[in-house]
């Protein structure tokens, strides 16, 4: 598999090639991406497809390092959006049930939207993140942003399933301490 | 979608990109730090045949998953037939074939698929599956009863062992409580081995 440096020449040459090397290394994740979000094959191939277009439309002038998170969160972001597009008042995906874990986390009081936006609360969980051991961090982001499901969780990080809820359940606990202790009224 | 949800998703999306990075090949860290085991590789569609003079334990008869028939004594470990793959790469995904289980999303160069099963001897056999889409590979290990350990490996590498098998087999290990000779101590099983190959 061609390295990062030599797939963003390609796509700077504008050469099609670019566009294999992309979905031969990034191909499968970027399917489990979409799948965990969509729960759908067809609708989680056409996702990757768009992501490598919008690569292509992107790149350049975006020169990303690294390529593949640049990738995956386009694949991500196109996901939710189809989604969302698909499924109005039908939520059965790990999404979905990853979203609502938080949601009851950190809504709690129905507070919120008044206590916090995006870019505030994303902030935050960067900084919570910075101070959990390096393993929660991987749980936490792999539950939350890549939307792994449980049993998912538990081949990834050789643990039992009940395990990975209660380590879930211990984080969004501390997610929480985390925010009122910054003030947040939670 | 609430108000609520449509700010957390935006903020979850919003995650520090070195934390996405980490995340896609990361496997946990049960097996990360492992002395290196000395496993006993038997090639796949050979006659394997080793003399163990001065060993002393049961013998057994075993019929491991991927279809060949070990047979081990004090006086030699002879193992027969041609051993079947345990796992298909069909139209891009990766399938566990006792099965045919879809395992794709398990196999990766870090992580893979694990399954336990205990046979009627109540030797318990673990097959690991890992590795990239042109690179995938197998192993079946069989944890015995007493101690030993007998493992099959076939993995599609010319270097060092993968990532992931690293990984699964020190995992494995550790559940079954396996003890290597160099640590337990155990002076007898303290040799080189070197199975004499001989071709069907």
């Amino acid at each position: 598999m061609l390295e990062d440096s030599k797939i963003i020449a390609l796509f700077f040459a504008r050469a099609e090639e670019a566009i294999a090397a992309l979905a031969e290394k990034y191909g499968a994740a970027c399917g489990g991406i979409a799948r965990n979000i969509l729960k759908n094959s067809l609708d989680a191939e056409e996702c990757v497809n768009d992501a490598y277009l919008a690569a292509w439309n992107t790149i350049p002038p975006q020169n990303p390092n690294p390529l593949k998170t640049y990738l995956f969160r386009i694949v991500r972001n196109l996901s939710i959006a189809k989604y969302h597009a698909n499924t109005a008042g039908k939520r059965n995906s790990n999404y979905d049930v990853a979203l609502e874990e938080l949601e009851d986390c950190l809504a709690a009081s129905g507070t919120v939207e008044q206590a916090l936006d995006a870019k505030e609360l994303s902030r935050q969980i960067n900084r919570f993140l910075a101070g959990l051991d390096e393993e929660s961090q991987m749980l936490f982001v792999r539950r939350y942003w890549y939307a792994d499901g449980i049993p998912d969780l538990a081949a990834r990080f050789q643990i039992s399933g009940n395990n990975v809820s209660v380590r879930l359940s211990r984080l969004r606990e501390k997610l929480r301490r985390h925010l009122r202790k910054e003030g947040y009224s939670l | 979608m609430t108000q609520t949800a449509r700010i957390i998703s935006d903020a979850i999306t919003d995650i520090a990109p070195e934390y996405i990075e980490k995340a896609a090949d990361y496997t946990g860290t049960r097996g990360a730090v492992r002395v290196r085991r000395r496993k006993w590789l038997i090639a796949a569609a050979l006659v394997a045949a080793l003399l163990l003079a001065g060993f002393t334990f049961a013998p057994v008869i075993v019929r491991m998953l991927n279809g060949r028939t070990v047979e081990w004594d004090e006086d030699h470990l002879f193992s027969s037939g041609p051993a079947a793959d345990l796992a298909e790469v069909r139209d891009g995904r990766v399938y566990f074939t006792r099965d045919n289980t879809d395992i794709t999303a398990y196999c990766s160069e870090n992580t893979y698929f694990r399954y336990d099963f205990q046979d009627e001897q109540g030797i318990s056999h673990v097959i690991l599956v890992g590795g990239e889409i042109d690179a995938v590979g197998w192993t079946e290990i069989l944890y015995f009863q007493d101690g030993r350990r007998l493992s099959h490996a076939h993995l599609a590498t010319e270097g060092e062992d993968p990532a992931w098998y690293v990984a699964g087999v020190a995992a494995a290990d550790e559940d079954y409580g396996y003890v290597p000779p160099d640590i337990a101590g155990r002076d007898s099983y303290e040799f080189q081995v070197t199975p004499e190959i001989v071709e069907n």
